[in-house]
């Protein structure tokens, strides 16, 4: 059985149209992320199983501790806010250092840790500054930092990055979890951006209206998608009726496989090739043939387009080498690489 | 163009000093002035007789412990405030802003009406223990003037802390409950220091009140037992006669409130700043408990606000209420009757003539304040230096009763004037930081090129500010003219020092039914006072946040 830093067991809430009933299990040590809309109860999650909020029912370990009956100040828990919420009375040191005094660790060895954390999080020239004069990178650091220095069990972010812009998130992320893998902190990290999720974590759960719809590595969740919802979240992509689309297959000399009978197809925009109309193309793979898409428009993402086309009112997206501004052009995509959900079980999604 | 102006509304701050200046120096000056003669002996006598050291002691602890009991229940006040929400919160605010704006006299009249040994709250013990004796015996004590002053100065407590504390982020707490502070911990640690510049300066300007208190310490207190300095400086200068002693007492006095506003104004500043940080550094909305189902916390919560609820409101419920009953001569009980109201009705009553007084030198002295702080404004604005702002706020640190002794010896120099104008342009300088307060945020927040552009359009200085500045700044004015009113209105010490017992106006006589125990009528016109300046209070800071919608 893996060692388990973080186990949420049906840890549950309830407020006014909103139910939370969350089940997780994080490996010592990994660094994981909480993906979802917004309103899906990410941050109420983080809030539960720091203690900040009540739970109705359920458990929280940690590393294998039952922790659900403490206090916050109890569950060794840290916690780092989107708006930092640094104590604005103390400077950048007395920030850090605020949990090792509460605690009575030796002066010296407070001054060492502080002196170490300021290095990692490079803030060194700033012990004395107040806080109210840093920049928003470097007040997260500190909340980091600060959050570091109490050696909780569990670390949980929630969304810090977001109040910043977009270059210094991209920037500072990597920085986060470099820090939190070398203090080999169990971290949650609450984000609603699939992107940041995707280049931080080792593995991803993707929440929805209150419970953990999917969980995996980014490559699982990318890849194999196990609703609809799932799938739309961690990328583009576009979707077909199935039972409309038998009439565009055509069948490949190398496999042998059919479509489902009913449901949605999904399938990401690299799966998608372009031809010109009437094109010859070759018969090797089974492959869905969609002649005459009309060319609804292109967005440039400097490697590649990402050109939307328009097919029986539905709307395609697939990657190009190159500049598609108007016209019709014919698709193609592979069976293999379609995903097929039932119809019954998220449609709302698109 | 320039120097016309700047002339014009300098002579505004020359009136202004005049009225302030004057009177202060003539008063001040007596405690120089020995057989005309500059001497320091008067100085010198004074401050070596230790019954003067005993008061001004006195002074100052009654100061200090009623500012620790306002603070501290302001402290739990703000708590509630901040940290939870709940039913009719907003009503709870509008009560708490009932006290400051009530003449003091007429908290002495509740205090009496509601505390005292026959009054409500004892009637009521008595009944529910079934006892003929006063279960609580508070009045004219050392307790009394204390509860007296938190009953002033608890809302003026939860105002100024609140207001910080509503703009603080409460993840900061979570932050430290996270880091491992408890509670109790987190307060101590992260909340109390954010707060500790509103603290004292909340707690300064209570300190303020406190120090230059008089009608409450008179009435209350009950004697030379429990005498304060603003006591004193009106025993000595209008029993004893002695103007010199009285001028000394003054000088010390002014010299502690102009360290302690120097204090507050300090610890404002710092606060406001604090404010703006919370309020800037927050990016997420603050989240409030709510008080549905939760056990003790819930209780202890509503015990505070209902308790506070009729502390504030029991002492003036019971003016109302007693204005209706008559004491029959025959037995101990009360009867209703309207007979309180018939006698004030009464063609040629004192009351009317007090009213009619009132009224008269409420409206002059809003109308005066209103103009000049108008005046003022433009030369504030204009001059951009904080110390002129400063100055025009001078008259918050003296006390109505020297303002008051310095007009009265004035006044012994314009035997022509009628006391009503002196009590009037006394009044005019008690309003007017309250009128600059109201107009100059107003004042400040017009467009720059306004002015400028109707002047480009052809209209001339006094045009332009009638025809473009007033226009925007009429709710304001109003609201200044009101908050005068009421404050002209509900203003005794002063009045007390300068008429010479002769001029009556409506505290003045509510002062002399007291003192006659004719409490019915006293609640009587007491509950017309209190209406009158509720409504202009009301009214007033409905016209001031108007503007700031």
């Amino acid at each position: 059985m893996p060692d388990y830093g973080l186990e949420c067991k049906a840890l549950k809430a309830s407020y006014p149209g909103f139910r939370l009933n969350i089940d997780m299990a994080v490996e010592k040590g990994d660094f994981v992320s909480l993906i979802g809309p917004s309103g899906c109860g990410k941050s109420t999650t983080l809030s539960l199983i720091s203690g900040l909020l009540e739970a109705e029912s359920g458990e929280v370990l940690c590393n294998g501790k039952n922790v659900s009956s403490l206090r916050p100040y109890e569950r060794r828990m840290g916690f780092v806010f989107q708006d930092y919420a640094l104590f604005s009375n103390m400077n950048v040191g007395r920030n850090i250092s605020y949990s090792p005094r509460l605690h009575k660790v030796p002066k010296a060895e407070i001054e060492k840790k502080v002196s170490d954390l300021l290095e990692v999080c490079h803030l060194s020239e700033k012990a004395r500054s107040s806080v109210n004069e840093l920049s928003g990178g470097q007040k997260q650091r500190v909340a980091l930092a600060r959050a570091i220095a109490s050696e909780p069990d569990v670390l949980l972010l929630d969304e810090p990055l977001s109040a910043l812009d977009a270059k210094l998130r991209t920037a500072l992320r990597g920085e986060v979890r470099s820090i939190c893998k070398r203090f080999e902190l169990t971290t949650v990290y609450v984000t609603h951006d699939r992107q940041e999720a995707f280049a931080l974590s080792d593995r991803i759960f993707l929440m929805r209206d209150g419970s953990i719809q999917a969980s995996g590595t980014a490559e699982d969740l990318y890849r194999k998608p196990n609703s609809l919802f799932a799938a739309s979240f961690t990328g583009d992509g576009s979707i077909l009726d199935a039972e409309t689309s038998r009439a565009l297959v055509r069948k490949g000399d190398y496999d042998d496989i059919s479509l489902p009978g009913s449901g949605i197809l999904f399938f990401r925009p690299e799966a998608v090739t372009i031809y010109e109309n009437g094109q010859e193309r070759s018969s090797f793979f089974s492959t869905i043939e969609m002649e005459n898409a009309k060319v609804l428009g292109f967005e440039y993402q400097g490697d590649r387009y990402l050109v939307s086309f328009e097919y029986n009112q539905r709307r395609i997206l697939a990657y190009s080498g190159h500049r598609i501004e108007e016209g019709w052009r014919s698709l193609s995509v592979r069976l293999v690489d379609l995903l097929a959900y039932d119809k019954s079980s998220d449609q709302e999604a698109y | 163009m320039k120097r016309v102006e700047s002339r014009s509304i300098s002579l505004a701050f020359i009136f202004m000093l005049g009225l302030f200046i004057v009177p202060m120096a003539f008063t001040l000056s007596n405690a120089f002035i020995v057989d005309s003669r500059f001497s320091l002996s008067a100085l010198a006598k004074v401050a070596a007789n230790p019954y003067n050291l005993r008061i001004l002691g006195f002074s100052l602890l009654q100061a200090f412990l009623s500012s620790l009991l306002s603070l501290s229940l302001g402290i739990i006040g703000s708590y509630v405030l901040a940290a939870y929400s709940f039913r009719l919160k907003s009503l709870v605010r509008v009560v708490y802003s009932v006290p400051f704006v009530l003449p003091s006299i007429l908290v002495v009249l509740g205090f009496v009406i509601f505390w005292g040994n026959s009054g409500f709250l004892n009637s009521l013990l008595e009944r529910l223990l079934g006892t003929d004796e006063p279960v609580i015996k508070v009045l004219y004590s050392f307790p009394a003037i204390l509860m007296a002053h938190a009953f002033y100065n608890y809302p003026v407590a939860v105002n100024i802390i609140s207001s910080t504390w509503e703009a603080m982020d409460n993840r900061v707490e979570m932050a430290a409950s996270s880091l491992g502070a408890g509670r109790v911990k987190a307060f101590l640690t992260v909340t109390l220091p954010r707060l500790k510049a509103s603290i004292i300066s909340a707690g300064s300007l209570i300190f303020l009140y406190c120090f230059t208190s008089f009608a409450i310490i008179l009435v209350l207190g009950g004697g030379p037992r429990f005498t304060t300095m603003e006591v004193e400086i009106y025993r000595k200068a209008k029993l004893s006669m002695d103007i010199s002693s009285a001028s000394v007492l003054c000088l010390f006095s002014l010299v502690i409130c102009l360290l302690v506003l120097w204090i507050y104004n300090r610890a404002q500043r710092k606060a406001k700043m604090i404010e703006s940080f919370e309020i800037s550094s927050q990016k997420l909305p603050k989240i409030k408990k709510s008080l549905h189902k939760r056990g003790l916390e819930a209780f202890l919560v509503y015990s505070f606000i209902i308790l506070s609820l009729i502390y504030i409101l029991g002492p003036l419920a019971s003016i109302f209420l007693r204005a209706f009953l008559s004491s029959s001569s025959r037995s101990a009980s009360r009867i209703l009757s309207l007979k309180a109201y018939e006698k004030i009705f009464s063609a040629g009553s004192a009351s009317l003539l007090a009213i009619a007084n009132s009224s008269l030198i409420a409206l002059a002295s809003a109308i005066m304040s209103t103009l000049l702080a108008l005046e003022l404004c433009a030369f504030i604005t204009k001059a951009r230096t904080a110390a002129l702002e400063l100055v025009s706020m001078l008259p918050m640190v003296v006390s109505s009763v020297m303002l008051g002794l310095g007009y009265w010896m004035l006044s012994r120099y314009m035997g022509f004037l009628d006391k009503r104008v002196l009590i009037a342009l006394s009044h005019t300088i008690l309003s007017l930081p309250f009128a600059l307060r109201t107009l100059l945020p107003a004042y400040r927040s017009l467009p720059a090129n306004l002015r400028n552009a109707a002047l480009t359009l052809g209209a001339d200085s006094r045009k332009a500010f009638w025809q473009v500045h007033f226009p925007l700044l009429w709710p304001s004015v109003l609201a200044s003219l009101l908050f005068g009113f009421a404050i002209s209105l509900g203003e005794l010490n002063a009045t007390l020092m300068l008429g010479d017992g002769r001029l009556v106006t409506v505290p003045v006589l509510l002062y002399r039914l007291i003192g006659s125990y004719d409490y019915q009528s006293a609640c009587a016109l007491g509950s017309i006072l209190i209406i009158v300046s509720l409504m202009a209070f009301g009214l007033g800071e409905l016209l001031k946040r108007r503007r700031h919608a």
